[in-house]
């Protein structure tokens, strides 16, 4: 009995792992600046525009604490944010039937705020986002990905400006801006960074 | 053991209010809304659901279950009580049905997003067209879930669905619908 016992937490603990590998990444907000030089910290913003009145939300927790603990919680994904990835340009992200839609490189981004991701220092493409609607993950927005931000030899930060996705009332995406809002990003990445951090512009 | 039958329809009973919406009593500022669906190629035969879903009402009253009604080779979905702002058909539910009904509901979802299918921008009071359509199902294999194509297509007259609604309509919707119907 106690074999079995053994055998059914190994299987639990196997599904767990292989669960949590599905989860996205939440972190948008690199505290530090990488010291390795393959590495670089993007900074821009996300916007739609008209904004999505909160009140279309639906953000009801389903999910027990213990759940939240396994597999994440819904809530880091429902709200004013754009699940979307920063994918070296030219890659492919490798999927499986098990993979969840957001297998890869993904990050949960808040609208209207600047993010700071580290990434490779490479070219990197970013991938069709998704704002859900409900934290059921039923009823989703795709907005268009595609846009490539070239690499910089040497600097620490790279930024990648503000993503503007205009929208109809029937919340279709109908036109895509990169808005150069370079000075205020360039003062809050050397607000977080420190003064001597330095900074490159790549729209 | 007629106690217990008495208590298990009594739980029954408050189980299922909860899943009711609020019922609309006020239909002064509501609009009609009406779209025909064919199965021809699509799973089911028979549509045993639908709904529509407003763009502009908060979440928990965005979503309006429609009546259901089979008209000439395919079926009407249809609400009394459509609220302002861009409305667009949410779901459209089917059943394959000879004398009785398989165990799968297919359920059609036409997304939260874009305005070029079955959707509307109702701006004022009124009976509002949102298509004709036919649902033609795409099979992907094992693995993936079936989709779906949606192709407009001739469904019934306006005039023929009009005098439909008009029938079933309720005291404060039927001048609406009259009215549409003499500007034809």
């Amino acid at each position: 009995m106690a074999v079995f016992k053994t055998l059914k937490l190994v299987a639990v603990a196997v599904i767990c792992t292989a669960l949590s590998a599905c989860i996205p990444s939440t972190d948008t907000v690199a505290d530090d600046v990488s010291r390795r030089q393959d590495r670089v910290i993007l900074v821009g913003s996300f916007e739609i525009t008209p904004r999505i009145p909160q009140d279309l939300n639906v953000r009801r927790s389903v999910m027990r604490p213990t759940e939240e603990l396994l597999f994440g919680s819904a809530q880091d994904f429902a709200g004013n944010r754009l699940v979307t990835g920063f994918q070296p340009f030219g890659t492919r992200v490798q999927r499986t039937i098990y993979s969840t839609p957001f297998a890869g490189a993904t990050h949960s981004v808040p609208l209207d705020e600047l993010f700071f991701i580290e990434v490779d220092r490479t070219a990197i493409q970013l991938q069709p986002g998704q704002y859900f609607l409900s934290d059921a993950g039923v009823d989703t927005i795709t907005l268009p990905g595609g846009l490539v931000t070239a690499t910089h030899p040497s600097a620490q930060v790279v930024y990648v400006g503000a993503v503007r996705y205009r929208r109809d009332d029937f919340l279709a995406i109908t036109d895509v801006q990169v808005v150069d809002q370079f000075s205020q990003a360039a003062a809050a990445a050397r607000s977080r960074f420190g003064p001597e951090v330095t900074i490159a512009k790549s729209l | 053991m007629k106690f217990f039958r008495s208590l298990f329809l009594l739980v029954g009973f408050t189980v299922l209010s909860a899943c009711a919406g609020e019922q609309i009593t006020d239909f002064s500022d509501r609009s009609v809304g009406y779209v025909w669906v064919n199965l021809d190629d699509a799973r089911g035969n028979k549509v045993v659901g639908g709904s529509f879903r407003n763009l502009q009402s908060p979440a928990g009253s965005s979503v309006f279950g429609t009546g259901v009604e089979s008209f000439g080779n395919g079926f009407l979905l249809y609400h009394f009580g459509l609220p302002s702002g861009p409305t667009k058909l949410r779901t459209v539910d089917t059943m394959f049905c000879v004398g009785l009904c398989g165990n799968t509901i297919n359920v059609f979802d036409f997304g939260a997003q874009g305005g070029d299918i079955a959707a509307v921008n109702i701006r004022e009071r009124g009976v509002y067209d949102f298509g004709s359509y036919a649902i033609v199902s795409q099979s992907n294999g094992i693995f993936r879930p079936g989709s779906f194509d949606v192709r407009r297509t001739n469904g019934p007259s306006k005039r023929q669905i009009l005098e439909f609604l008009l029938a079933d309509a309720n005291d404060q919707q039927r001048p609406l619908i009259q009215a549409a119907l003499n500007r034809l």
